[in-house]
């Protein structure tokens, strides 16, 4: 992609700035990105003010400590005070000891009493998502002045579209919609319009949590509360759709059996990513030797009949897939709760079944193969009936695992593809030569 | 605002047409504030998105955008035209959901405006489709991951046949296809039947070749899917798969060796394993992600190209380096 900001700043400055004026924040994060270290710097420099924070808070985390340790203290103070608590957080949280220490050094007191207080709260929690700029109304003002409140304030709050109605001791009583302002009389009472039934969430909330109530009531916006009922904070959907995002990639990492990665896969380095994925190899291969262990048993078999082998990647590989199936559709079922707790039978009941059809025609289709490539009708037998109870098995236990995680409050996702790999090719490997040496007599 | 007869018009799937809400509010660049405020008073009680108003002109153009909050702020015998932002980002009728989805996740916008070939407004998409989308799209990967035909149907509600059916036609395929590595190991039956404790260690390269490909190109499909890898990068990711493997493979062939070796098998057999382990973390990564990418340059979803096909390939490849290596190395 061309980029029009190096461009510009080698040719014609003037027209750089009109450019920034009129280009989203996002878009100018995206193309800053892009600039070598000194170029980043002097186009952010040239940003309007008022923007200058924006396009501070979308930029990745290396681009801004670059920043932050060309510009002013004084330049710091102002972007610093102008993020919305929730960015400056995040940032700050990334940020190594030294950068932390000259921004908060520069911040007015106020503004470092709250990140602190913010830092504290859990990862992942609604406290450690939530931001602060949110519109508070009194439920004895009128629409009037609650009209006059919003245009006085409304530029620095994340939201004008949900206000929120707190009591003299700050505790949430009630929510309010800008359409509900709109559309009623200027001189009503915010205590007679605003609804008293609201969603909310706490400051030690999961994400997940939040999320889930997000998508189940199309929310714009969250209230959080602490343990005394007081509103603190709101969560905005923008914040929730990044969530869903690493929710989603985090599942599938951990369904390949890895650690769930911090960064984007280009920003990672070659040795991270090592190690989120060796623990989940060495473990596997550990265990996979097992599986060696009971092959080997069957090694007599082997020297006598050779062609065996030949029928275990066959085996193997459909089992995998037959289970990675299973474990997938449960594991996903449960991420959107469409599958919950109770419903450990009824997906139980309906995998066994699906397990059964599924082996029996793959079995029958396995068994007219093998007629059609001149094998013994009775190797085709063995062949056949191995790959029926490994389909069956890998089905079955492929929803089991997860179900069973998710009843002990484990992460299902874990409980995916290769560790139900290893446990079911063990299995089908005893039935394979256990079968062959009944019905082969060899 | 006139009431017009909403052509039905078949939209694809998939395409933002389809998902889009047709429910808006249509402001005009001559009115003052006090004019949108008097129309949204109107309509507001009927209408599900009132946040962000599209100013269109006289031929049902979309010539800019005003949020309910820049209303509020403005004076109120302001022009919308002075007020509005002109630069709008919208989607075609026909975009995929997805790219609507990511520019809503990108942008934080309430709704992103839906154009059609001549720049007529014909819908909204909302931060609500957007969190649907999102959900459907993760699914859908998820299934195409996991060798499952994509069902619209919740999991509960679909019936064992309706489930099996989904199912049975991608594992038939893929079990036809694992059976040709059987054509491949049929070559070295004579090796086996020489050392039979050759296949003692089958599973373990089948498995964790199968491990490896998984993880790198899960990986490189949900870092497409989320737009951060694109083509152009095919040498950096490879690049980067290949240190990945000789790091993991380092630590596996310890490992690797230490378990043979375990097995009471020799220090020569240990040593065809270990080399067959090295070359299967190599070949699993590397094609993991080839894969992905040769899918993506021919248009294909990267996503069909995880774990199932990717370790049919792998197997395949890893067998017959062994059993090479096998017959080189031991002299059988």
């Amino acid at each position: 992609m061309e980029n029009e900001l190096i461009q510009l700043l080698r040719s014609n400055r003037a027209a750089l700035r009109q450019r920034l004026d009129s280009m989203n924040v996002v878009d100018i994060a995206e193309q800053l990105e892009q600039l070598d270290k000194a170029d980043v710097v002097v186009v952010f420099r040239m940003l309007p003010k008022t923007e200058a924070a924006e396009v501070f808070a979308e930029l990745d985390h290396d681009v801004q400590q670059n920043i932050i340790e060309a510009i002013t203290d004084r330049e710091i103070r102002y972007i610093v005070d102008e993020l919305f608590l929730d960015d400056a957080v995040d940032f700050i949280e990334e940020m190594p000891a030294n950068v932390v220490k000259r921004v908060l050094a520069n911040v007015t007191s106020d503004t470092r009493d709250l990140i602190n207080h913010f830092l504290q709260y859990p990862d992942d929690s609604a406290g450690s998502m939530m931001t602060i700029e949110f519109v508070d109304l009194q439920s004895g003002t009128t629409v009037a002045d609650a009209f006059a409140h919003i245009r006085e304030t409304g530029m620095d709050k994340e939201t004008v579209y949900t206000c929120y109605v707190t009591d003299s001791q700050r505790m949430l009583i009630g929510v309010v919609s800008a359409r509900t302002l709109i559309l009623s009389a200027k001189e009503q009472l915010i205590g007679d319009v605003m609804e008293t039934d609201y969603f909310f969430a706490r400051t030690h909330d999961d994400r997940e949590e939040l999320l889930n109530r997000f998508r189940e009531y199309s929310l714009m916006a969250l209230p959080v509360v602490d343990n005394e009922g007081r509103l603190v904070g709101i969560v905005t959907f923008d914040d929730i759709l990044v969530v869903q995002e690493e929710e989603a990639t985090e599942d599938f990492e951990k369904m390949a059996g890895m650690s769930p990665s911090e960064d984007e896969y280009l920003k990672t380095s070659a040795w991270v990513m090592s190690k989120n994925r060796l623990p989940w190899l060495i473990f596997l291969n550990f265990s996979v030797f097992l599986t060696g262990a009971i092959v080997a048993k069957f090694e007599d078999i082997v020297a006598i009949l050779p062609i065996l082998v030949t029928f275990l990647p066959m085996l193997m590989d459909t089992s995998g897939d037959a289970g990675s199936q299973s474990s997938t559709l449960v594991i996903r079922g449960m991420a959107l709760e469409e599958i919950k707790q109770t419903d450990f039978f009824p997906v139980l009941w309906k995998e066994v079944r699906v397990a059964a059809l599924c082996g029996i025609v793959l079995a029958i289709a396995n068994f007219i193969r093998m007629l059609i490539f001149r094998y013994e009708p009775n190797m085709g037998l063995v062949v056949s009936t191995a790959l029926f109870s490994a389909i069956f098995f890998a089905k079955t236990i492929g929803a089991l695992l997860p179900l069973g995680a998710n009843a002990l409050k484990m992460d299902p996702a874990v409980m995916a593809v290769p560790i139900l790999t290893t446990i079911v090719d063990a299995m089908t490997l005893i039935v394979f030569f256990s079968l062959a040496k009944i019905i082969l007599h060899v | 605002m006139t009431c017009e007869l909403v052509e039905t018009i078949e939209y694809p799937e998939h395409s933002a047409g389809s998902v889009m809400s047709e429910e808006y509010v249509e402001l005009y660049s001559n009115m003052t504030v006090d004019d949108a405020f008097t129309y949204l008073q109107q309509i507001g009680s009927n209408l599900e998105n009132i946040y962000t108003c599209y100013v269109v002109n006289s031929g049902q153009r979309l010539i800019g955008i005003v949020s309910v909050r820049t209303l509020l702020l403005a004076d109120q015998s302001s022009l919308v035209a002075d007020i509005m932002e002109p630069n709008v980002v919208s989607a075609h009728e026909l975009d995929d959901q997805e790219d609507i989805m990511s520019d809503i996740r990108k942008y934080g916008f309430l709704s992103i405006p839906v154009v059609d070939d001549d720049r007529r407004l014909v819908g909204v998409f909302t931060f609500d489709d957007a969190i649907a989308v999102q959900d459907d799209e993760a699914t859908e990967d998820f299934e195409k991951m996991a060798a499952i035909s994509h069902s619209e149907m919740p999991y509960l509600g679909s019936g064992v046949f309706e489930l099996a059916k989904h199912r049975i036609p991608w594992l038939f395929l893929l079990m036809i296809f694992a059976s040709f590595t059987a054509l491949l190991v049929e070559l070295y039956e004579d090796s086996l039947a020489v050392l039979p404790a050759l296949v003692a260690f089958v599973p373990v390269l089948m498995n964790t070749g199968g491990n490896a490909g998984t993880q790198s190109s899960t990986m490189i499909i949900r870092g497409m899917a989320l737009g951060e890898i694109e083509l152009a990068d095919t040498f950096r990711v490879l690049g980067k798969e290949m240190v990945v493997s000789l790091i993991c493979g380092a630590f596996l062939v310890i490992t690797t060796y230490i378990s043979v070796l375990f097995f009471g098998e020799g220090h020569m057999l240990a040593v065809t394993v270990c080399l067959a382990m090295m070359a299967t973390i190599i070949m699993s990564n590397l094609i993991g992600g080839l894969l992905t990418f040769i899918a993506k340059a021919v248009k294909i979803d990267p996503a069909v190209m995880a774990a199932p096909l990717l370790t049919n390939i792998i197997d395949a490849l890893c067998l017959v380096v062994y059993f090479t290596l096998a017959q080189i190395i031991l002299g059988i």
